[in-house]
Order: structure tokens, then C-alpha cells, then sequence
């Protein structure tokens, strides 16, 4: 195996858990797609699906996984949708991102994720507080209350990502 | 830590569906912006965690734990983890040791619990222990990667010229076994199953035992072989000897491609010679010689400190630094030269050519059995290292001289001839490496190779002219092998 993005997906003729999670993903998206049912959602659908098969069985690559997960966010549902919509079809397409294009922490040591769980929630709240308070205290809409908290989360992710981190370069290892 | 081009895309895509969904009042894109920006973070702060948490389980386990310089070491990595984790693992090779074949560094799928083993070999061209014990992880969760460096406690490859080193390190728990002193214990237990350690095959004759019959070599070859051992090839060199190594670490020793120059043949030629000494019992010696002398002088001795320090020794060896030394000016003064002249001039021309021949044989054998040539003669490296093994040796025995006869030729050549008016049975194991420089210097053709080889042939014969004297010339340890054991040196 080269990488762990491109792993095959078939190994001895059963899926793996990428996989699984791909089927998920798009039927979830497929079905928020049919909910809102019109000739261009219907159409988005079909493409979707004729999509992930392909990737699936032929393009299996980073860079379709990418214009993969381009594809699913650009869907007609987002002409119809209201916020609850909006967040169903976005839980959807992370796990189409986690599932195409980062391999998806295993869940098996639930205590390794409890804190990532608490500090994401934190940098939510951080985020989502000066919106809510600018909602209620002024005239600002709700969407331009939400886009504002959006742009808060985005500088606190983005000063997270790039400040780099150079710890634990040095760490004893059992046995050898 | 750092985010790789994926994640910087995802960041601006979060950034232009903020932005979209603000201008356009759209919620999905809102929405989506937030979302991706919430999961990038999500996966940064789980990534951190995993990496907290990492703990990998490195062993290594390898074919051999002691080599000849240049030879190949497989080495089989496991790797587990108590958590699940994906990232690329190296095994950082250090100086001197070139990786021949698999690879050093692999991306793993680590399953919680679960090991992944690979294997690869290296070739070890360094001159001492080798330690493989530096790791480095890179973890990537796709969106993140991280380079983590370890240090392992290190298997241990060494490298001395021959199974035993004082100093080997077993590398702590689990680590390399037989590097050590006990090394040279189970070589000195060996010498009593030193009869069971086959030798070799030959064809069967009619008397030999049944049970000696090599029926694998007889299948394969159609016609009955019979198995020989060591303890008769032993039993013919006669145990309880005593054997003078003298190996030249000249600076011309440091020919040859890393890791096969000629010192690294010699020391591993003297190291079959230590360890057959070891394994009959002989009294070992070492004398080594560079171009200013005396470099190492250990007396005979079979002990296991001692064989210890032989081996040591050994392993230390490092061809010496060229020093050219100023050319001595001859003591003639014109008086001489005067005196000379008149003498040929007051002679008839008949007798000229007597006169000259007499005189150049005076002057030769003034020259060769004076106070200048044996002051000369002692000052000699090579001829001065003889004579320290023939002090050190007690009784009759064998002289080994590992060299590429190029320093001080004529000295060399009467200390060869002295230790065999001794009585001492003298090999000479003549090395050439002159072919190597070719690679090395553009200017250097192969008329030069040529010339060089017939100097190297004459060097050669006027030894083998010596009686008592064996020249073996030999620059592969495989060629060299079957005639020490037909000249009865091993």
C-alpha cells in the first residue's frame, strides 16, 4: 500500500470501513437530494451516485476524492435548503470527506477523542457566542450573525493550522 | 506539526462558502463553511491527541549480529501500536552502511494491537559496530503530518574482522546477542568440538566410513562424496604453535572502494587466521607497521585477554597518513671523487672495465653488510616489524605478512629472508589494488595497471626465490580461502 488515502477499498472481495462510510455518505446526500425533489436535485442524484461509483471501481485518487467532495457541496438542494438541511447535508459531506479524502480516526479508543470532542466544542462556543450576542443586541440578521461567527471560527482554525508545532520530537520507544 | 496542501484548500473553500453564503444569503453555504472549518479543527485537536498518546512498539531482529567489512545484514522491523495510526516509518541508516535491497522506510497501517513486519538488507561498509537506532514516524491523518524522532535501543551490528569483540554492546534488553566476551568463551569451548566443523568434500575411496558420506553432495553431483573435518587438516598443522601476524596499514593500504580497501582485506584475512588460531589452540601474535614504524607490537599469547586485545587491535587498525619522508643525501666528497678519478686514470684501458666491476662489488658489499645499511635496515618499518614478531615469538612458528609490498620493498624482502634463516615458516599474502586507482584517477590508464602488476610480479618472485618462503597472492577472500588451507595456515 502506497498511502493511506489510496488504499485499495476492496480487500478479498469485502469493502472496508472507507468504503462502508462512502455508501453512507451518499446515500444520506442522495436521499436529502430526493427530499427536496426536483428536476435538478433528481438529476444531481443520479450524477452523484454514477460518481462515487466510479471512483469507487476506476478513479480511486486523491484528486477525485477532492472534486468528489466539490461535486456533493455544489448540489441544487442548497437553492431550497433552510439551516436544518444545511446541516444534515453537511454532516453528510464530511463524512464523504472523511471517507474519500482523510482516513477517519478509529473510534476505538473513545478517550483519545474525548478532549479533541471538548476543545471542539469550546472553539464552537468561542465562535458562535459574539454572533448570537450581536443577533440579539442589534438589527444583524441571522445569516450575517451566523456568516460572522463563520469568520470567527475560521481565523481561530486558521491560527491553529498554521502555527506550526514541533513537540514530542523525541520520544523513547519500548522494546527494539 | 503541519497541515498539508489539502487541508490549506479545504480552509479557503470554508472561507469562499462564508463569504457566498453571506453575500448570497445562502444557508447551505454558510453552513457548509462553518462545518468544514469545525471539522478541520475537530481533526487538528485529534490528530494532537493521537500523537500524545503514541506509543510504538519497534523490534528489530537481524541475520547476523557480526560481519566481514562489506557483507550483507538482513534486518527484519516490527512495528506495532496499542492505538490504531497511519504514518510513513524510517529506519535511519547511519554512515557507512548502504541499503542493497527492500527499504528502510515504509508507510504503515498500524491496527490497534496489530503488527506490521517488513524486512531489508543492508550491506555494512563501515569499519566498526554499526547501530540502527534512530527511528522517524511520520503520522498523517490526511489532513495533518508529523515527524517524530525516536531513539530506539539499538540492535547492534559489528563489524570486527572476526567473531569476537570486547567491547560489543548487546544493546540493552532483547538486544544483540554474541558481541561480547563471551564470544571468545564459546570459540575456546568450540576447540573441543572442533572435529565436528566440516571442512570440506571429496570424492569417496573405498575405506572411508559409511557415515562420513555427504549423501545431499552425492545425490547432486552422482557420485559418492565423502565429508572431511577440520580436525584433520588441524591434526596436519599441528596444534600448539604459535603464529606472528604482521599486517601493513601503510598509507598505499587505503586503496580500494570503501569498505574493500586493502587494509579492510588484510584485517579480514587476519581475522580467519585469529579465529582458526583460536579454534587450534595456537599462540596469537600481532605486529602491525605503517609508514613510520612500529604501530602495534602484541606478543604472542592464547589467552582470552589477549586474543581480546589482538581482535581489538584489529578492529582498530586505520591506514596511516602518508608522510614523505626527505631524501637522504649520499656522503661523497670531492676528494672522493678525485682520489677516484686518479685512480681510473693511472689504469690501462684492459683493465678498466675489471677495475670497475671490483669496484662497484666492494662498494656493494660495503654497502650491504655496513654500519649505513643495517642503521637503514632497522629503521625500516616493515623490516623492523619482523624483527619484533621473530623477538616476540617462542620457538619455531609460522609468519604471516599481510602486505601490498610498496613501502621499502628491499628491507621488507630481508627481514622475509631472516625469519626464514630462522627456521620460521613464512607466508606472504601480497595484495593489489592498484586497479581500483584507476577509478579514481581519470589520468590513471591501464598501461599504468599493467606496469604496476609487473613491478608487483617481480616484488613477488624475488620473495618466492626465498626458501622457506610462500607468496599467495590473492585479492579475494573466497580465492584466498582454499590455498591457506592447502598451504596449512589455517
Amino acid at each position: 500500500m502506497a498511502h493511506g488515502i489510496t488504499q485499495t477499498m476492496w480487500q478479498r472481495g469485502r469493502p472496508d470501513r472507507s468504503t462502508i462510510l462512502l455508501a453512507i455518505a451518499t446515500v444520506a446526500l442522495i436521499a436529502i437530494n430526493l427530499a427536496h425533489l426536483t428536476i435538478a436535485t433528481g438529476l444531481a442524484a443520479v450524477a452523484l451516485a454514477l460518481f462515487v461509483v466510479g471512483y469507487v471501481t476506476r478513479w480511486h485518487a486523491l484528486r477525485v476524492g477532492i472534486y468528489l467532495f466539490l461535486f456533493a457541496e455544489l448540489s441544487p438542494v442548497s437553492l431550497q435548503a433552510d439551516f436544518v438541511t444545511a446541516l444534515t447535508y453537511q454532516a453528510a459531506c464530511v463524512l464523504l470527506l472523511t471517507a474519500t479524502i482523510a482516513p477517519f480516526p478509529h473510534l476505538s479508543k473513545f478517550n483519545a477523542y474525548a478532549r479533541p470532542v471538548l476543545m471542539t466544542l469550546l472553539v464552537t462556543v468561542v465562535s458562535v457566542v459574539p454572533g448570537l450576542i450581536l443577533f440579539y443586541t442589534t438589527s444583524l440578521a441571522a445569516l450575517q450573525a451566523a456568516s460572522l461567527s463563520g469568520v470567527i471560527l475560521l481565523v481561530i482554525t486558521s491560527a491553529v493550522l498554521f502555527v506550526r508545532r514541533d513537540m514530542l520530537s523525541l520520544q523513547a520507544v519500548r522494546g527494539a | 506539526m503541519h497541515a498539508k496542501r489539502l487541508t490549506h484548500l479545504l480552509v479557503t473553500l470554508a472561507a469562499l462558502f462564508i463569504a457566498f453564503g453571506a453575500l448570497l444569503t445562502l444557508w447551505f453555504y454558510a453552513v457548509a463553511g462553518f462545518v468544514i472549518a469545525l471539522y478541520l479543527a475537530w481533526r487538528f485537536f485529534a490528530f494532537q491527541a493521537t500523537i500524545a498518546t503514541l506509543h510504538l512498539d519497534v523490534r528489530r531482529d537481524v541475520d547476523k549480529t557480526v560481519v566481514e567489512r562489506g557483507g550483507h545484514v538482513t534486518v527484519d522491523v516490527s512495528v506495532s501500536s496499542p492505538a490504531a495510526v497511519e504514518g510513513r516509518f524510517t529506519d535511519v541508516l547511519p554512515n557507512g552502511v548502504e541499503l542493497v535491497h527492500g527499504t528502510n522506510s515504509v508507510y504503515l497501517s498500524l491496527q490497534a494491537g496489530a503488527t506490521s513486519t517488513w524486512r531489508y538488507t543492508v550491506m555494512v561498509a563501515k569499519r566498526e559496530a554499526v547501530r540502527i537506532g534512530r527511528v522517524a514516524f511520520t503520522p498523517d491523518n490526511g489532513l495533518f503530518v508529523h515527524t517524530m524522532r525516536f531513539t530506539t535501543a539499538a540492535r547492534e551490528i559489528t563489524q570486527p574482522p572476526y567473531a569476537v569483540s570486547v567491547e560489543g554492546g548487546a544493546g540493552g534488553v532483547g538486544g544483540a546477542s554474541g558481541v561480547t566476551s563471551a564470544s571468545v568463551q564459546s570459540l575456546y569451548r568450540a576447540r573441543a568440538s572442533a572435529g565436528l566443523e566440516l571442512s570440506h568434500i571429496r570424492p569417496f575411496v573405498s575405506g572411508d566410513p559409511f557415515k562420513r558420506i555427504h549423501w545431499k553432495a552425492s545425490a547432486r553431483l552422482d557420485k559418492l562424496m565423502t565429508k572431511e573435518f577440520m580436525s584433520k587438516l588441524e591434526d596436519a598443522s599441528g596444534a600448539g604453535g604459535s603464529m606472528s601476524l604482521i599486517v601493513d596499514q601503510g598509507a598505499t593500504m587505503a586503496r580500494g572502494p570503501a569498505g574493500a580497501t586493502e587494509l579492510d582485506f588484510a584485517v579480514n584475512v587476519a581475522s580467519q587466521l585469529v579465529k582458526s588460531a583460536v579454534s587450534k589452540g595456537d599462540r596469537i601474535g600481532l605486529v602491525t607497521y605503517d609508514d613510520n614504524g612500529v604501530a602495534t607490537s602484541l606478543e604472542t599469547g592464547h589467552s582470552l585477554p589477549h586474543v581480546s586485545s589482538v581482535v581489538r587491535s584489529l578492529n582498530e587498525l586505520e591506514p596511516s597518513v602518508s608522510v614523505r619522508r626527505p631524501r637522504r643525501k649520499m656522503q661523497v666528497t670531492g676528494g672522493d671523487v678525485i682520489r677516484i678519478k686518479k685512480h681510473f686514470e693511472s689504469t690501462r684501458d684492459q683493465e678498466v672495465d675489471d677495475d670497475v666491476r671490483h669496484f662497484r662489488h666492494v662498494i656493494s658489499h660495503m654497502y650491504t653488510y655496513g654500519e649505513g645499511y643495517m642503521r637503514g635496515l632497522k629503521r625500516s618499518p616493515g623490516f623492523r616489524a619482523i624483527a619484533t614478531s621473530l623477538e616476540r615469538a617462542h620457538g619455531p612458528s609460522t609468519v604471516v605478512l599481510i602486505s601490498d609490498l610498496e613501502n621499502d620493498f628491499s628491507p621488507l624482502s630481508e627481514g622475509v629472508r631472516l625469519a626464514a634463516r630462522r627456521g620460521m615458516r613464512v607466508f606472504v599474502i601480497a595484495l593489489f589494488s592498484e586497479l581500483f586507482q584507476q577509478l579514481e584517477d581519470p589520468l590513471f590508464s591501464i598501461e599504468d595497471v599493467y606496469v604496476a602488476y609487473d613491478a608487483h610480479r617481480r616484488r613477488m618472485r624475488k620473495l618466492e626465490q626465498i626458501s622457506g618462503v610462500k607468496v599467495i597472492e590473492a585479492n579475494a577472500a573466497e580465492t584466498l580461502q582454499p590455498i591457506l588451507r592447502e598451504a596449512r595456515v589455517v
